[in-house]
Parts: structure tokens; C-alpha cells; sequence
């Protein structure tokens, strides 16, 4: 079935993930090049610069995420998930194969991004005290991925009903924020959510941090 | 198990103005069960709580003897459902498919299968966004036949098709009952297209069930009868006995003669016809199509006078 489901996925997905897949590996290659001429004069300034694309990692991970969760359930969303909920299976079952079958996807573009890092930092001559880090930004950015994909693949595959109450418990909290801000103007209920949720050990925390292939 | 589906009380509001009542239908094992009805009257909503889909308001399901929705994959495994509208991922070809089909359903026949898309002509490499109606309500069927079930639900399966596509599926649909006890529910407001195959048949009107019995009971049993000296007579008033039968329509011919449509009838009934003065000119038989229609006028007739007692 699971075999069944990659395929059925694949035929579905393909050009979204060869596509990411490309951006994922060419992301690091072009930000060293970019960053590269003429870093040896000013390596502060290639070290800031690579900072700043450090930025499109989660991007592309939030991106990727997103695209794919979106693309899998599109089918099925199309049909009122008639065809999935007429099949032998339980619908939590269902929605298991749809999801193992997605982290099959994510794997092209890991592995690109990862080899792409690895031929970016591959050949470069670099001063001592700066050292690159391929497989550890490799591994952060299938973490993001996995994350976010985890969170896309739950509101694709969310039920109108869910994503209603779901919509309802944002605007209700974004009520509260505001209520709280104009009542205790030194409060801010959202940013204490963000940082719990984004500052280690939150479960955002991989989004964050530094995200330098190239680094002190 | 001698029910293949079985509802009790099934009830279901699906917006203000339309509402399944009190369901409670039994289909037995092995039938070729004609679920009738006029457009609109709940077949589809009917079969989308046999199978699951939507939640009844109250009342039970049991599908192959499976409760629904807890026995539901159980059951699924064991049924082949064609839909009221296509409902395949429209970019795979008709090759994946099947095999993605094939891959859920272990009793799955792929020398069926073949043999079926070869006569259907249903190329392996066609992708299903660009079959025809035909094409697509064929591959349905090949799909839900060749999971080989034990009951296949069918929700207005000919509906639109071209002759030609009507007897190819129908032809398969025979082959498949002919070969294996299976039990088929076949939902349609095409009555004549039900009337040759089905050997049960259970008529809905307005969300409730207004008749389940056998079709040879159904079509022995309803009548047009020619009366002379019928005028006079009210069935079921005091001055004259209950009939034995059930009084569907009464028209008034030229001079003393009437039409009387009735349901039940047996040869042994003129008896009643003869205490209460009435002669008998002539007993015909009605079509399906007849008695489906006069039996759901009586039932709305039925229905409007229970709703002027209420008011």
C-alpha cells in the first residue's frame, strides 16, 4: 500500500519536488559564489552576507513544506475525499500512508541541499579560524523540513471543520493579544508565544539559530 | 448473516428542507436490489450513510453484517462502490490506476482486469482526466468488479451513458453476479433499466421508504382493474368491508365505469368485488414504471393528508 501511495504521490508531486529539489541544491552553491569574489579583502563582510542568505534556508524549508502538503492533498480535496474514505483502510490510516509517502518527497530535496552544501564548501581555500559546516546545515535544514512539513501536512489534510476551529482559536487569541496590549501596555502575549514556541527547547527552535555554512 | 445491508431507523436532517426518515430497509444477501426513486427523493444521501460518508442523525447501518462505522473497513474490503460522479485521481493513467486500486483490495483479480480493460477499451496509458463519461464510468466498474466483492453498491450507475456503454457495463455487472453469489444494490430513477435484472426492489420517496418487497411480488401484485357498479363504493367505510388489497388510484371512466390501480392483489380477491355488488371487466398487469409511478402518487396522497390531519 505503501508502495502504492509513493507512487501515486510521486506522479503527483514530481514537478514541485525536482523543482525544490534544484532550489535546495543550488541555494548554497550560489551563496558562497555570490559571497565568494573577492571575500579573502573582506571576510567580515562575506561572513554578514552569508548571514543574510542564512534566511532562505527556512524559507525554502517553510516553502517546500508548504508546496508539497498542498500538492498531496489536492487530489483527494478535489474529490471530497470520496475516493480515500471508500477505501478498505481507517482514515487515520489512510492519512499515515499519505504522510510517510510525503517524507519520501522531502528526501530528493534534503539530499540536494546536502550535496549542494558539500560542493559549495568543497575547493575553497579559507583563512584558519573560519571553518564550514555542510552536514550540520544539512541536518538543521531536514529538521526545518520535517517540522514544517509535519505542520503543513496537518492543515492540508485538516477537515473544513477543524480548519474553521482552528481559524477561530487564532482570531480568538489574536483578540485576547490585543485586549491585553491595550489593558497592560507593557504585555506582549504573542511574542511570549512566539519565543516559547521558537527559543529552545520550543518546538520552533530548528527554524531559528544560525543558519551559516561558512562559519568562525 | 442473511442481510447483506441492513438499516434500522435511520434518520438523517441534510438541510432544513429535506430530511431521510425512519429508514429501515433490508437487502438481502444475494439480491439484485433496484433502489428506486424519483431525482432528489434520497437515494444518493442514502447510500452515503450506508457506506459511511455522513454520520446518521439516528439509527444504525450494518453492511455485510459489519456495523458502520466501526466495521466499516472490514466491510469496504468486501464491496465495490461505483459513485454518482467520478471520484479517481484524474492525473494518473488508467494502468496506475488500477495497480493503485489493486494494491488495497488482497482479493483483487488482475486477469479480470485485463481481460475487462481490454474489452472495455481502455487503454493502459490514457490518463483519466481525458476519458469520456463512458470511459470513466467503465473503469468504475472494472474497478469496483474486480476487487471481487461480495456487494456492490451502484449509485445511478447508467445515468447518462450511451446504449452502447450501458450494455457493456450492465453485461459485465451479469457476468459477475452470474459467476458468484454476490449481492448487488443498485440505485436508479430509471425504472425500466432495473425492471429487467433486479429481483428486489425498494422504492423512496421524500426521504422515506415507501415499499420493499420482491420484484415478483411487486409486479404480480400491482394491478389495473376496469369496474362497472363501482360508483357507489368507498373502500374502508363503514357500509362496506376493508378491502383485501391496497387502493393506489381510482379514476372514473366513461359511464359506470372506474380504474382501480391496486397493490397486493391475488386472484382470490374478486370474492370481495362480488360482496360488495362490483363487476370485474377486465385485470391487467402494470409495468414497473406504472406501479412505481401510481404507487408513489398514493404515498404523496398519503403523505399530504396525514400533513392536513396534523395541520
Amino acid at each position: 500500500m505503501l508502495e502504492a501511495m509513493i507512487r501515486i504521490q510521486w506522479k503527483a508531486c514530481r514537478h514541485v519536488a525536482i523543482a525544490l529539489a534544484v532550489a535546495a541544491g543550488a541555494l548554497p552553491i550560489v551563496s558562497v559564489r555570490v559571497g565568494w569574489r573577492g571575500a579573502e579583502a573582506n571576510l567580515p563582510r562575506f561572513l554578514t552576507e552569508l548571514q543574510l542568505w542564512g534566511f532562505f534556508y527556512p524559507a525554502l524549508a517553510a516553502v517546500a513544506a508548504v508546496a508539497l502538503a498542498a500538492v498531496i492533498w489536492l487530489s483527494d480535496r478535489r474529490g471530497h475525499h470520496l475516493y480515500a474514505l471508500l477505501l478498505p483502510v481507517p482514515r487515520w490510516r489512510y492519512v499515515l500512508l499519505r504522510y510517510l509517502a510525503g517524507l519520501v518527497l522531502l528526501l530528493p530535496i534534503g539530499l540536494a541541499l546536502w550535496l549542494g552544501a558539500v560542493a559549495a564548501t568543497s575547493g575553497l581555500d579559507l583563512p584558519p579560524g573560519i571553518r564550514v559546516f555542510p552536514h550540520a546545515l544539512a541536518a538543521k535544514f531536514a529538521l526545518a523540513l520535517l517540522l514544517l512539513f509535519g505542520i503543513a501536512f496537518a492543515a492540508a489534510s485538516a477537515s473544513p471543520r477543524a480548519t474553521g476551529i482552528g481559524f477561530r482559536v487564532l482570531g480568538l487569541f489574536l483578540a485576547v493579544h490585543v485586549a491585553v496590549i491595550l489593558l497592560r501596555p507593557g504585555t506582549n502575549l504573542l511574542w511570549t508565544v512566539v519565543t516559547a514556541l521558537g527559543v529552545w527547547p520550543g518546538p520552533l527552535a530548528p527554524l531559528g539559530g544560525r543558519w551559516m555554512l561558512i562559519d568562525v | 448473516m442473511t442481510s447483506a445491508i441492513e438499516t434500522t431507523g435511520l434518520s438523517y436532517r441534510a438541510s432544513p428542507n429535506f430530511a431521510i426518515h425512519d429508514l429501515s430497509l433490508t437487502v438481502p444477501a444475494g439480491a439484485l436490489y433496484g433502489f428506486l426513486g424519483p431525482n432528489g427523493c434520497g437515494k444518493t444521501t442514502t447510500i452515503r450513510l450506508l457506506l459511511g460518508l455522513l454520520r446518521p442523525d439516528a439509527g444504525s447501518v450494518r453492511l455485510l453484517g459489519e456495523p458502520v462505522p466501526q466495521g466499516l473497513p472490514a466491510a469496504l474490503a468486501r464491496t465495490g462502490v461505483v459513485p454518482d460522479r467520478p471520484h479517481l485521481h484524474p492525473y494518473l493513467t488508467v494502468a496506475e490506476s488500477l495497480a493503485f486500486h489493486a494494491a488495497f483490495y488482497p482479493a483483487w483479480d488482475p486477469g479480470w482486469a485485463t481481460r475487462l480493460q481490454r474489452d472495455f477499451l481502455l487503454e493502459s496509458d490514457r490518463k483519466l482526466a481525458g476519458l469520456s463519461k463512458g470511459e470513466m464510468a467503465k473503469l468504475m466498474f472494472l474497478l469496483a468488479l474486480c476487487q471481487r466483492p461480495d456487494l456492490l453498491i451502484l449509485d445511478e450507475p447508467m445515468d447518462g451513458l450511451d446504449p452502447v456503454v450501458r450494455r457493456d457495463v450492465l453485461g459485465a455487472m451479469l457476468d459477475y453476479v452470474s459467476t458468484r453469489t454476490g449481492t448487488v444494490f443498485i440505485s436508479s430513477h430509471l425504472v425500466h433499466e432495473l425492471e429487467r435484472f433486479c429481483d428486489w426492489v425498494g422504492v423512496m420517496d421524500a426521504g422515506r421508504l415507501v415499499v420493499e418487497l420482491p420484484m415478483a411480488e411487486f409486479r404480480s401484485g400491482n394491478k389495473r382493474i376496469r369496474l362497472s357498479g363501482a360508483d357507489t363504493v368507498e373502500p374502508g367505510r363503514a357500509s362496506s368491508s376493508p378491502p383485501p388489497f391496497t387502493l393506489l388510484a381510482r379514476e372514473r371512466d366513461s359511464g359506470a365505469l372506474e380504474t382501480w390501480v391496486v397493490r397486493g392483489w391475488e386472484p382470490q380477491m374478486t370474492g370481495w368485488f362480488e360482496q360488495e355488488g362490483i363487476v370485474i371487466r377486465e385485470v391487467a398487469d402494470l409495468d414497473l414504471e406504472d406501479g412505481f409511478v401510481e404507487l408513489l402518487r398514493a404515498f404523496r396522497v398519503g403523505e399530504q393528508a396525514q400533513r392536513s390531519d396534523h395541520a
